[in-house]
């Protein structure tokens, strides 16, 4: 096996040594610490990791603290096949969507392109411009000394952000040894690929969104991935149901309104992209898409046909084509490809199994497949020989070369563990331009990429990197203060963040003050009247169900709901996964620590519920609960910025909040007249209010001046009357001098609970009044959730779901 | 023999449509023994956009962009085509096991040897047809007696299946319509190595002995090309009517399968539930005149 860092007389490589130096500089047991730092900082970053969807993705990803050092030279010479190998698959591309010569010169057997599902026919005619704007390479070094190519990814060109996240880990935990490795800069690649899609754009900076990303959404494995890219690419990131093509353009849902999109970075599979004309479920892609690319509106990088270049199959047939294409030699060549269709190939084949992997030819690719299990399979199945056997045309087969083997982390030494390389490209117009870095996995035994990679240094003689068009002139930007851009789905996910988080913290208190009760040595008759109130709001919050209400002082069944609320399949368990949902979903609203913010205590007190086996436990996990609520309302204030994103998830807070103050007045005044003052200091402790009250009127608790606190005072946040002030303003600011009905309705149910509270206060019976407001309060409460549903409608839900219609038309025939 | 076909899709809905797209193959294709003398389509409300172009099987398309709210959506295509019965099958043909061969260097035709999204592989429907396929027999001869015996056990009955009707199914029922038929005999062929397509379109009826034929009666029709070596080509068989096609085969266009050609497929934004209604006539017609008048015959 070839060493990339040790040659075969066990000398270092140059390119290696300065790396070497500085590992010698550290101080004892340092690389192992190091290596604790890298790890503990993936660990923060992949912290929604709690999530089943997030699970399923990339977040246990591994850094090992030694790079892949690769001459500049060398890497220079890849670069440069890679580039050629870009071209070739581009004009394979423009051949087999256009003249098919490839096909009827015999060039491509048809085999890799008609039964393919990633041959798109409505492509073949119309869509003019390239295919390929992006492109990736999975590359390993055989036991020759030669780098091989063994798979092409166009569509995912998954692991790119890790590039960027790697090299900021490393230059941050390893500066000494990122100072001492004279590398290659990553950063202007990025910045060429931001500046090509602003000039792919065209002049039109009134909007931010004439890019955008398109993600198959949140519970993708690539999620994070998309997110960062999108910040990084400055563009706007987009579902499905975010587009909409109309008029022959593709358009942004946005809250002020449709925007037109000029490209459209896709990551997700061609073959479904547009639901009319290329079938496939209508909620799933863009209908009118294609229409919009032929009228030349908007451009996807890559083309939506261009997976086809990831057929298991082509490069059996990339030398030749080389050659009929572009009339030179393949500089870099491809892990040997058989096709089994050529009876040379299929002796050789059948001469040595087990040194392929055999696939379909036509099975679009998911990027590198070096997976011997694959062979296993086939080999523990009869059928797998048979159906070889019956259609070699369908078959390619990829020998797998032992990868070459850099140094890892192990214990505290060294050690050699085989590599694999993955490249990055990018078409700038004029001709392919290669990351001067890229992503390394560390793979098994077997030569299967394992969970661990490592960051890529190429070394630098010092010189100019990039090549790429100058700087673009931008004219000078005019001054915008909103962002009516926001795209209606991120909207909405904030606004529901804001209400779930708040009803996780009303939820939480609720439930304290209950076990508080409870748990008291000795019950009083009061205690036992504020248990029942308190029920009534839990029955109300459906966080108990009515048979949990204690009856006849029996209260086990209500400590066993109040602990089961937090175990799986609770109330308050599934409002955390729904919190830390829709925080991935507005991930790319948020700054890492925002995010770190958001995450990392939620997912340590949905632990602590869960294990919760007492009131003891379980009372301080709803003070976490309570406090972080708390934190992310202290994140949210001071880190964004006011509008946009920030109106949306504080109006879902104040609904939120307005909705459960309400609904708790309501049913703790639902009391004799007798017991008001008891209602009334309840109260004032759901809303988190005795200190304040104390402060101005001692301890004497009249119902006039408790109701003033928690309705009508409009400087008390935890007070009714200043969540409708505020979702007056907000919802104000976002109707920007628009139709002004929804900050009118907010404005109504401020003045109403204003004329409550002066009710009260001038009736010379206090506690009656008091008492006879409840149901006007549980009015209230329900009409805030109608404001709410006024907002979705009028904001969030621009369109309904789209439907196929035709299929079910049955043909019947003469007879 | 000149005919005119008038095809009419009227989309009823529960409510407001807010946007609509639309994909048409509902124009005839120009061919060696069909040719269009006219043809037109209209739908009311006017679509927005429009656009029309051959798709990869260079068929006639057309695309219909609604984006105002609509209750109803009615789509007629009206034709006026002069069509004549294909050569008959040449003396000779290959012998069917050399086809596949012949087919593999020709792209074009290729491409209608493999299963396609609605068509997978089934043995059932190989066998089906296998007995007619004698080692060494020549291709035409095989299909003759194929086509010939076609329906015999198998019956055809409206209602039973749907578009999505898979192919073991129809075996198993021995009983659908054109399109199953089509659908089976497509995928039995293939499977014996002889490219197969599918063909949308109409075919002439006629009314019952002393009965007047009703306007809207007739309907779209489906059948099967085969492609028989270089010298045959593509030859064009009825399974339902158990008959090699006539002049009195009227054809709209040619896929892998029934997904390929659909007459209207939509993708709508609301509406609610739907009703459909289509209609088509297809009479013979003098010539021109019959359209200057503008009055569809049998209206």
């Amino acid at each position: 096996m070839r060493d990339e860092m040790v040659d075969g007389r066990g000398r270092v490589r140059a390119h290696w040594s300065a790396l070497l130096g500085s590992f010698h500089g550290l101080p004892e047991g340092g690389l192992l610490h190091r290596a604790r730092l890298l790890d503990r900082a993936f660990e923060e970053e992949g912290s929604a990791g709690f999530l089943p969807s997030a699970s399923r993705g990339k977040a246990s990803r591994r850094l090992d603290p030694v790079p892949l050092i690769m001459d500049g030279e060398e890497f220079d010479r890849l670069a440069e096949g890679l580039a050629q190998r870009a071209r070739l698959l581009e004009a394979v591309l423009a051949d087999l969507y256009g003249p098919q010569r490839l096909l009827a010169e015999g060039l491509v057997p048809p085999e890799l392109v008609f039964p393919n599902p990633a041959f798109l026919r409505p492509c073949r005619h119309g869509i003019s411009g390239r295919f390929l704007h992006a492109y990736a390479a999975d590359l390993l070094r055989g036991p020759d000394g030669a780098w091989r190519v063994t798979g092409d990814s166009v569509v995912a060109m998954d692991g790119f952000s890790q590039v960027y996240a790697n090299r900021s880990h490393m230059a941050r935990v390893l500066p000494e040894c990122a100072r001492a490795v004279q590398m290659r800069p990553i950063r202007p690649f990025l910045d060429l690929w931001r500046e090509l899609l602003q000039r792919a754009a065209g002049s039109e900076l009134s909007g931010a969104a004439t890019v955008a990303l398109l993600t198959p959404g949140v519970g993708h494995p690539d999620w994070a991935e998309h997110v960062t890219l999108a910040r990084e690419l400055s563009c706007a990131l987009a579902e499905v149901g975010d587009l909409s093509a109309r008029g022959g353009a593709l358009y942004l849902k946005t809250l002020r309104g449709l925007q037109p999109v000029r490209v459209l970075l896709s990551r997700l599979p061609g073959a479904s992209i547009d639901p009319l004309e290329l079938g496939g479920r209508p909620s799933q892609g863009i209908s009118g898409l294609l229409d919009a690319m032929r009228a030349g509106a908007v451009v996807l990088h890559n083309h939506p046909g261009a997976a086809l270049a990831e057929a298991p199959g082509l490069p059996a047939f990339l030398p030749s084509l080389s050659r009929a294409l572009l009339g030179e030699e393949p500089a870099l060549l491809s892990a040997e490809t058989l096709w089994l269709g050529d009876p040379a190939s299929l002796d050789r084949f059948r001469a040595a199994p087990d040194a392929f992997l055999p696939r379909p030819v036509a099975r679009p690719g998911a990027g590198p497949e070096t997976d011997p299990r694959g062979w296993a399979r086939i080999e523990a199945d009869p059928r797998g020989w048979a159906r070889i056997e019956a259609d070699p045309r369908g078959w390619a087969a990829t020998a797998l070369p032992q990868p070459s083997s850099a140094p890892s982390l192990a214990g505290d030494g060294l050690e050699p563990r085989p590599v694999v390389l993955r490249l990055y490209l990018l078409h700038d117009g004029a001709g392919w331009q290669c990351l001067s870095g890229g992503l390394a996995r560390v793979a098994d035994e077997n030569g299967r990429p394992t969970d661990l990679c490592k960051d890529v240094w190429v070394t630098s003689e010092d010189r100019a990197e990039i090549r790429g068009p100058g700087p673009l002139h931008i004219p000078a930007l005019s001054i915008r203060r909103t962002a009516g851009d926001l795209p209606s789905r991120v909207a909405d996910n904030l606004f529901w963040l804001g209400r779930y988080v708040e009803r996780l913290d009303d939820s939480a208190r609720l439930m304290r003050a209950t076990l508080t009760r409870l748990n008291r040595a000795t019950v009083l008759p009061r205690d036992l009247a504020e248990v029942a109130s308190l029920s009534r709001c839990l029955l109300d919050a459906r966080l108990i169900q009515a048979e949990d209400v204690p009856s006849s002082g029996n209260d086990s069944a209500l400590r066993r709901a109040l602990l089961a609320a937090g175990k799986e399949g609770g109330r308050v368990h599934r409002l955390t996964g729904e919190v830390a949902r829709l925080v991935e979903a507005t991930r790319d609203r948020l700054t890492g620590d925002m995010h770190a913010a958001f995450t990392l205590p939620l997912r340590d007190t949905r632990a602590a519920l869960m294990e919760a086996d007492g009131p003891a436990a379980l009372g301080a996990a709803l003070g976490w609960l309570v406090r972080y609520a708390s934190g992310v309302a202290g994140v949210a204030a001071e880190n964004m910025v006011r509008g946009g994103a920030h109106t949306f998830l504080d109006l879902g807070r104040r609904l939120e909040r307005g909705t459960s103050i309400a609904a708790l007045l309501g049913n703790v005044l639902k009391e004799p007249p007798a017991r008001i003052e008891s209602a009334l200091s309840l109260a004032l402790e759901l809303c988190d209010s005795v200190i304040t009250y104390r402060s101005r009127y001692l301890n004497v608790v009249q119902p006039a001046p408790a109701l003033d606190l928690v309705m009508a005072d409009p400087a008390n946040p935890r007070g009714l009357v200043f969540q409708f002030a505020a979702a007056e303003e907000l919802l104000a600011r976002v109707e920007g001098g628009g139709d002004p009905s929804l900050s009118a309705w907010a404005r109504r149910l401020r003045l109403e609970v204003e004329a409550m509270a002066a009710e009260v206060a001038g009736s010379a019976e206090g506690a009656a009044a008091a008492a006879a407001l409840s149901p006007r309060l549980l009015a209230v409460e329900h009409a805030v959730g109608d404001l709410s549903d006024a907002i979705g409608r009028r904001y969030f839900t621009l369109l309904a779901a789209p439907r196929l219609l035709g299929v079910d038309t049955v043909e019947r025939g003469a007879a | 023999m000149i005919y005119r076909v008038r095809h009419v899709t009227d989309y009823t809905y529960e409510s407001a449509v807010e946007m609509a797209t639309h994909l048409l193959h509902l124009s005839p294709r120009p061919l060696a023994r069909q040719r269009v003398l006219a043809t037109s389509l209209v739908s009311d409300p006017a679509p927005t956009r429009r656009a029309e172009e051959q798709d990869h099987f260079g068929n006639p398309t057309a695309w219909l962009y609604l984006e105002d709210p609509h209750k109803r959506f009615v789509v007629t295509a009206d034709s006026l085509v002069e069509v004549t019965a294909p050569p008959p099958l040449p003396q000779e043909t290959p012998p069917w096991e050399a086809i596949r061969g012949a087919a593999l260097t020709r792209p074009e035709v290729a491409e209608f040897l493999f299963p396609s999204p609605s068509l997978p592989p089934v043995e059932a429907a190989r066998a089906f047809f296998a007995p007619h396929f004698t080692p060494g027999r020549p291709a035409g001869e095989a299909v003759v007696e194929m086509i010939a015996h076609f329906r015999e056990g198998m019956a055809f009955r409206a209602g039973v299946t749907t578009v999505s009707t898979p192919v073991e199914e129809v075996l198993r029922r021995r009983e659908g319509v054109c399109q199953d038929f089509a659908h089976l005999m497509i995928t039995g062929l293939r499977m014996l190595g002889i490219p197969a397509r599918y063909v949308s379109g109409y075919i002439r009826t006629r009314p019952p002995p002393g009965g007047v034929k009703r306007a809207g009666s007739d309907q779209s029709h489906a059948w099967v090309a085969a492609w028989l070596g270089a010298e045959a080509g593509w030859v064009e068989m009825d399974p339902t009517n158990s008959l090699f096609v006539t002049e009195e085969h009227v054809l709209l266009g040619w896929g892998r399968d029934f997904g390929d050609v659909s007459p209207l497929l939509g993708v709508i934004l609301g509406g609610g539930r739907h009703t459909v209604h289509v209609g088509v006539d297809m009479d013979e017609a003098a010539g021109h005149e019959a359209w200057a008048e503008g009055s569809a015959p049998g209206r």
